[in-house]
């Protein structure tokens, strides 16, 4: 019976592991069930072998095909979460929280860039464990984002606040030349992104949009009497919003896979993108307000929306409110820190700079909701079984 | 989890093993042996579900809404409190009554045929 046990317990390596962890135990427990009828009759055993067999092929065959074509009618939207995975994502982000608001904690210029790469080590050597198999459906670009943009924004967060590290050094021409690296990032990501989406019209036309906002948004501020962005500064606005919407986007997608954990994670690497994008400019309490926003929000308050939401409208709703709120909150508390005794026209400017970019966000994450929803069918609508 | 415009006929035909399972639930909750048990019961020992056959249909008949999990479970002196019971959805028995009327217009039709007459 053991041995017999353990044989079973092998072939149901054949299963996805979200199957396997799901009704592996259960399989396993009906097998022992039919096993033990079978051992009353002396060919019982190899008959109920000869039927499981095929039986186990061909269904883990299935759960297979299923998984490929995403066409299971999607657990990921039922309201089902994976606590752990979502906890080990949810964790870095709490603990640079914690080292924002108690700098004390640890000091000196290395310990932040150390904790970084020891976060992204560790979600790399997670990854390669097989101990989330949700990482790997993910496809390493969504997982790798986030872990690259979590240990950045721990080191930006943390640099301003210390006034250590690489923040210390931003003074031109450095600060363009970091731009100019940021952009650089974003083309390489955006090209990783390409060459890996399977079906990437959708989210080239979405692009396009995106880009043509961009544009005229730069044409808007360029030919205002405002400090208007010199070139650069735009050309690494549109990278920001394009990496943004491929995040966006292929976290969406991802979710169809890999639940609720994907796109908690994609918000969460998001945020941090828009929050080291924005805070350069603030200190004091402006800085508090900034993060606080672009924290709090995308760590937080998103995930928590997610986690306690079932239906989807409600859920898409909800993001989108709560995105706008940061986005566009991000960009009006300067404005409505210093309006009095006047309108401070660089204020003004900035104002419009954060506008410029929160709104593309906001529409790629929007677009990238309407993508996943007209693609990928929902709970709602019932399928053949 | 199921669409208000939804209407049973838009899910058939429905697989043997989803229809055996929405029998073998119609008398009662089950858990999976009990559910196995009972379409080999139902069927005269000509199917016999296996564990992947089972969990597989089993796992998207809760996708669709035609069964759910019961929280009730048995007296642990009675029978494995790990064990998952299952019991069918008002929307599942509707399902499973136009099935059935759909197999029994097949049946009929057959029978207007003369092909049942052999027996």
């Amino acid at each position: 019976m053991r041995r017999a046990e353990r044989f079973f317990r092998a072939l149901l390596w054949l299963y996805p592991a979200d199957h396997r962890r799901d009704y592996g135990p259960l399989m396993e427990q009906l097998f022992r069930d039919q096993y033990r009828d079978a051992r009353r009759c002396r060919l019982g055993p190899a008959r109920l072998w000869l039927r499981l067999l095929p039986d186990v092929v061909l269904s883990a065959w299935t759960e297979r095909r299923d998984l490929r074509r995403g066409k299971l009618m999607n657990p990921s939207l039922s309201g089902r979460v994976d606590k752990f995975t979502t906890l080990v994502f949810l964790v870095p982000a709490l603990v640079a929280l914690l080292l924002l608001f108690d700098p004390d904690v640890l000091r000196g210029e290395l310990i932040p860039y150390g904790l970084a790469a020891l976060i992204g080590a560790g979600g790399y050597l997670l990854g390669r464990a097989g101990k989330m198999p949700r990482l790997r459906l993910w496809g390493g670009y969504a997982a790798g984002f986030l872990i690259f943009a979590l240990g950045f924004l721990l080191i930006n967060i943390w640099s301003p606040t210390m006034n250590t590290g690489i923040r210390a050094l931003q003074r031109e021409p450095v600060v363009g030349i970091r731009h100019a690296l940021h952009l650089a990032a974003c083309l390489i990501t955006l090209a990783v992104f390409y060459l890996t989406a399977r079906r990437s019209i959708a989210p080239l036309r979405i692009a396009l949009v995106v880009l043509a906002l961009n544009l005229g948004l730069w044409i808007v501020l360029h030919n205002t009497p405002l400090d208007a962005p010199i070139i650069w500064s735009a050309a690494s606005m549109a990278g920001y919003s394009v990496t943004a919407l491929f995040i966006a986007i292929m976290g969406v997608r991802s979710m169809r896979r890999s639940g609720l954990p994907a796109l908690v994670a994609v918000m969460a690497g998001l945020g941090a993108l828009v929050t080291l994008f924005t805070i350069d400019e603030y200190r004091g309490a402006e800085l508090t307000i900034m993060i606080l926003l672009g924290v709090f929000v995308p760590l937080i308050v998103g995930p928590a929306w997610l986690l306690l939401t079932e239906n989807w409208r409600v859920r898409k709703a909800g993001l989108l409110v709560i995105w706008a709120l940061m986005l566009f909150g991000m960009g009006l508390v300067p404005f409505l820190i210093y309006r009095s005794p006047g309108v401070d026209l660089p204020r003004l400017d900035t104002v419009l700079y954060n506008l410029g970019y929160a709104l593309p966000i906001w529409v790629a994450l929007w677009l990238a909701l309407e993508v996943y929803e007209r693609e990928a069918p929902q709970p709602e609508v019932t399928a053949p079984v | 989890m199921v669409s208000q415009n939804a209407r049973p006929e838009d899910l058939l035909p429905l697989t043997p093993a989803v229809f055996h399972i929405l029998l073998a639930l119609a008398g009662g909750e089950k858990h999976g042996y009990g559910i196995s048990q009972e379409v080999d019961d139902l069927t005269g020992g000509q199917i016999k579900m296996g564990p992947g056959t089972l969990y597989g249909t089993i796992k998207r008949m809760l996708a669709a809404g035609l069964i759910e999990e019961s929280d009730n479970r048995p007296d642990p002196a009675l029978d494995d409190e790990r064990r998952r019971y299952y019991r069918l959805t008002e929307w599942g028995r509707l399902v499973a009554g136009a099935e059935a009327r759909r197999l029994d217009g097949l049946v009929r039709a057959a029978q207007a045929r003369r092909m049942l007459e052999a027996d």
